[in-house]
């Protein structure tokens, strides 16, 4: 649960320079709209990425983000292309990083999750993210014991499944 | 996707199963596929919900973080903008090679880093390395430099520069660094501060070139109208007081070149309007082929006029031999044209060594009275009038001696009169000249010479109808170009206006200049004349990455695009009149051909018409050939006779003295109209005669048609009419006189009528004459028909597209739109 902190801690170190990484995201082309979900979503990254044992960080944490969240940008404005950018940069090439590749596939699963009831989602998270026992969620998301906690958990994550499935469905559907 | 699998496939991988459940699980999994794939889906499901953890906390943090933003901000009550100090301005370090190296100043740095404008503030460095150089900081600030920024002492100063920069964008920042947002005890609101210091590599402190200035572009959440830039006055306090605001520049938004419109005003509506095709490749191509052609747009309007011819005898004797002068002296006259309406007649004149000429200034009392000032004297005229007198156009040696002064040229005289042109026609001006040339021994006075310059029409001088060129339009309206000024809605406000000033050069000042603000591109063109473009610039909208290193590589790739474009019209039109002079080449071979068949066929016509006439003439007088040996006097009596019957066609007849006999040689009246004739364009009649091998071809007049049929002969008609559509015909047999009436003419195909009159040909007589020739000559015509109608309204369309293309343009009057003259000189043969 240490570690945890130090990542809230972080987090929230990292959050306080949102206002540097959007004009700088701005001064890229990106819309303000758009701007913070692509914080996000490269703080995300570099959460998980953290998690990798093979990580080495060579560079200020936040520069990190925000050099991920410029790709995540250009990734995002070559797709929709009506956004177009200041010339794109060879490190761009990044992109087809293959963790990187598997971590945009994630993304599109953890829709699965998110789709899921608030004391499900928050349930898996907890358990799976956080690491926390079943006692402890139990107490946390309300439920009586841990036995209840558990079979909850397997619901849940059976629904997941479903979630994914259809979510894989749907978009195989458009691309037919 | 059992949930009693789910259960089991999670105990497994959360570590949860015992011993023996375990080991049979895994057995389980080794050999099955499908449960393999199940395993591999369900640690999918639980990386994801890893990852929605992290998301959370992601999302409590920004919770967390706009929290205590909006605390912060409530309690400062401002918001803000952007404040400089008056010394400097700002930067941010782009990694790019171009940039200098920072290291070189790395005492430098170390002696002024507690120097800084604002204090409690980490400055930023950068170096600049003397050229064109853009930066962006920390904080996403695009600092622009160009090349002649900075002054020393007032000097131009070139070398490397340390700039020292500064920024406090968020009120978090302003606050720790204790700036003032106040100006003159308000508050301002601001959106962020920064400070900028350019320092020689001796620390001497550089100033900006209020001339060039540099380009800073500093990032907003929102562009808030009447944001201003203050400059910064720290007091004796080190409080700054924010002072003397100027307006701030919009940045404009790129847009892709494909959602943007720089046609000319209302090209789009109209060809809608005329329901033409919406393809933007159609448009283009349309737009394009307006295109003025090169050969119109000649740089220098210079009417070289050849040596004038002697028109008038010599007024003067002079003692030595007259005509002599001319291999002393060579004129040669020109037309300058200065503007619309104002040009230079220009008389130069080449004259032998030893010899000269005198300046218009010469005066002969000043010297002796010898000498006589070169003259030009205009014939009157309502086109122009004269603008001041006659001038020398170089400077003349003035030459004192005993008989006074004199001013004249050698070798080379030049005059100049100006004038003013009253008419946009061209017209012609005619003068005399008249000189004095001499050389040691004496003068010559050569008569008047008289000569004729043609001044070109008002259409043709430089500064009337102009146009934006289509092609350099097209030329930058490509994907190639996104990114730039070009590319934005700002531009294509602008475009529309330029579009109305046809002036290319106002175009060329945005086209040119693709790294200025576009403010800055809207005055000079308001300098120009238009003054319609203050309001763009009163918009004051800012540069798009200025200092783009592609600018350059653009400028050329624009250039090139509209050399392509033109070419490409210009092959267009290479291409099509090499068709046309080909298709004219041979429908004026087929008309001569026409025509040289049309003669042979009236002759073999009359001939035979004639024979067949005398034939009857001499069966009637009980004569025959050979049997009886006439006297030379009757014989050509007969001739004569049946000559000019035949020729006359009307009814005659004839008594032989001889044989006491009458013979008669009678032609019918016969006659028809043809059903509204005006929707055709020719329409011929055929008269096949039953006992000859030629046939007639009469042609009539507004669909009239009369002709006198020999009595000894059967006629076949058969009236061929062409119009664009194609051929309308009719056909009757065995006529001989009388009136049809009204014809109507019935459409068919060109087989069906090439299949009867060929028909109609061969039916009559063993040995008919070809008409396959006539037939297809009479096709030729009808093609050619079509295809000046093409050609005309291919003419028209354009001067109505031409005319919404470009505004000034007024369309081509001089050309006469009528029905196209197709047959004018083909009618003459037979009527």
């Amino acid at each position: 649960m240490k570690q945890q902190n130090t990542i809230q801690l972080e987090l929230k170190h990292l959050y306080k320079k949102w206002p540097e990484a959007k004009r700088f995201l701005k001064a890229l082309g990106c819309p303000a709209n758009d701007a913070e979900d692509i914080f996000q979503e490269a703080l995300i990254i570099y959460c998980r990425k953290k998690e990798d044992e093979n990580f080495v960080l060579t560079v200020d944490a936040f520069v990190y983000v925000r050099n991920t969240a410029k790709l995540l940008w250009y990734n995002q404005a070559r797709k929709q292309k009506n956004h177009p950018t200041i010339d794109l940069e060879p490190e761009i090439q990044q992109l087809d990083d293959d963790w990187f590749q598997k971590e945009m596939k994630l993304k599109t699963v953890e829709n699965a999750i998110l789709q899921l009831g608030k004391q499900c989602r928050e349930l898996l998270e907890l358990f799976y993210g956080l690491g926390w026992n079943m006692v402890d969620i139990a107490k946390k998301i309300g439920l009586r014991n841990d036995k209840v906690a558990k079979a909850q958990k397997y619901r849940c994550l059976q629904k997941a499944k479903e979630n994914a499935l259809s979510i894989e469905n749907s978009t195989t559907s458009i691309h037919i | 996707m059992h949930p009693e699998l789910t259960k089991i496939i999670a105990d497994y991988l959360a570590g949860e199963l015992n011993e023996a459940d375990r080991k049979v699980f895994e057995e389980r999994l080794k050999n099955d596929p499908k449960l393999q794939e199940e395993v591999a889906f369900q640690k999918t499901i639980v990386e994801a919900a890893k990852r929605s953890s992290v998301r959370t906390q992601v999302a409590q943090s920004a919770k967390g973080f706009h929290l205590q933003q909006t605390v912060k901000w409530s309690a400062l009550t401002i918001a803000g903008i952007v404040l400089v100090s008056a010394l400097t301005y700002f930067i941010y370090k782009n990694s790019t090679s171009k940039n200098a190296d920072i290291t070189q100043f790395k005492d430098l740095i170390e002696q002024v880093d507690k120097n800084t404008l604002i204090s409690n503030l980490a400055p930023e460095y950068f170096a600049w390395n003397g050229k064109d150089t853009a930066m962006l900081s920390k904080n996403g600030i695009l600092i622009s430099i160009p090349e002649s920024a900075f002054l020393l002492n007032g000097k131009p100063y070139t070398e490397p520069a340390l700039i020292q920069f500064q920024e406090a964008l968020d009120a978090a920042t302003i606050v720790k660094a204790g700036l003032s947002t106040t100006s003159n005890g308000k508050l301002l609101e601001t959106q962020g501060m920064f400070s900028f210091k350019a320092l020689s590599k001796d620390g001497e402190l550089l100033t900006i070139n209020p001339k060039t200035g540099i380009y800073v572009q500093v990032p907003v959440d929102e562009y808030k109208d009447g944001m201003q830039l203050f400059s910064g006055v720290p007091d004796k306090n080190g409080i700054i007081n924010w002072v003397n605001p100027k307006p701030l520049a919009k940045i404009p938004v790129p847009i892709d070149m494909e959602k943007l419109n720089f046609y000319p005003p209302g090209y789009e509506d109209s060809l809608n309007t005329m329901k033409l095709s919406k393809s933007k490749k159609y448009r283009d191509s349309l737009y394009l082929s307006c295109e003025e052609e090169f050969s119109s747009i000649s740089q220098n309007h210079l009417s070289d006029v050849p040596y004038p011819t002697e028109q008038e005898q010599p007024k003067n004797e002079s003692k030595i031999s007259p005509g002599s002068w001319k291999d002393k002296i060579n004129w040669t006259f020109k037309i300058e044209k200065v503007d619309a309406n104002h040009a230079i007649i220009v008389g130069t004149a080449k004259i032998k060594e030893g010899w000269h000429v005198f300046s218009v200034t010469h005066d002969p009392n000043k010297a002796d009275l010898t000498g006589y000032p070169t003259k030009f004297i205009f014939e009157k005229s309502k086109n122009y009038k004269l603008i001041g007198q006659l001038k020398d156009g170089i400077k003349p040696q003035t030459v004192v001696d005993e008989l006074g002064t004199s001013l004249f040229f050698e070798k080379t005289a030049v005059f100049k009169q100006q004038i003013e042109l009253l008419t946009d026609n061209a017209f012609d001006i005619t003068l005399d000249y008249s000189f004095q040339i001499c050389d040691v021994n004496g003068c010559i006075f050569p008569p008047h010479q008289t000569i004729r310059l043609e001044i070109n029409g008002g259409d043709q001088s430089t500064d009337s109808y102009t146009n934006i060129p289509p092609s350099n339009v097209l030329a930058f309206w490509k994907p190639k170009f996104n990114n730039t000024l070009l590319a934005t809605h700002d531009f294509e406000k602008r475009m529309q206006a330029i579009h109305g000033t046809c002036n290319k050069k106002v175009l060329e000042v945005y086209t040119k200049n693709l790294g200025k603000s576009m403010v800055e591109l809207d005055r000079q063109v308001i300098q120009m004349g238009y003054s319609n473009f203050e309001e763009f610039a009163a918009e004051n909208i800012g540069a798009l990455y200025p200092n783009n290193p592609h600018i350059k590589g653009l400028q050329a790739f624009y250039e090139k695009g509209i050399a392509g474009l033109q070419n490409e019209v210009n092959n267009y039109r290479k291409t099509e009149a090499k068709r046309r002079e080909k298709w004219d080449k041979n429908v004026n071979e087929e008309r001569m051909k026409e025509s040289n068949r049309t003669i042979q066929r009236e002759n073999q016509a009359f001939c035979e018409e004639y024979n067949l006439n005398h034939k009857n003439v001499r069966k009637q007088l009980g004569r025959t050939l050979g049997a009886v040996i006439y006297t030379n006097a009757s014989v050509s009596n007969i001739d004569r006779f049946v000559l000019q019957t035949t020729l006359a066609r009307k009814t005659g007849e004839f008594y032989d003295k001889e044989t006491g006999k009458t013979a008669r040689i009678q032609y019918n009246d016969f006659s028809f109209d043809v059903d509204k004739p005006e929707q055709y364009e020719l329409v011929y009649a055929y008269l096949f005669p039953s006992k000859l091998n030629s046939y007639q071809r009469i042609s009539g007049n507004k669909g009239k048609f009369s002709y006198a049929l020999n009595d000894a002969i059967l006629y076949d008609l058969a009236i061929v009419a062409i119009s664009e559509k194609g051929y309308s015909y009719f056909q009757k047999s065995n006529l001989n006189e009388g009136n049809l009436g009204t014809i109507k003419l019935e459409r068919v195909s060109e087989a069906k009528v090439n299949a009867s009159i060929e028909q109609l040909n061969s039916n009559r007589i063993s040995k008919p004459m070809r008409v396959a020739d006539e037939l297809s000559w009479l096709k030729t015509e009808q093609q050619n028909y079509v295809e000046r109608r093409n050609r005309q309204n291919a003419y028209l369309f354009h001067e109505r597209i031409k005319k919404i293309v470009f505004p000034c343009y007024e369309g081509n009057d001089n050309i006469v739109i009528g029905q196209p003259e197709i047959f004018a000189d083909s009618i003459d043969f037979f009527q």
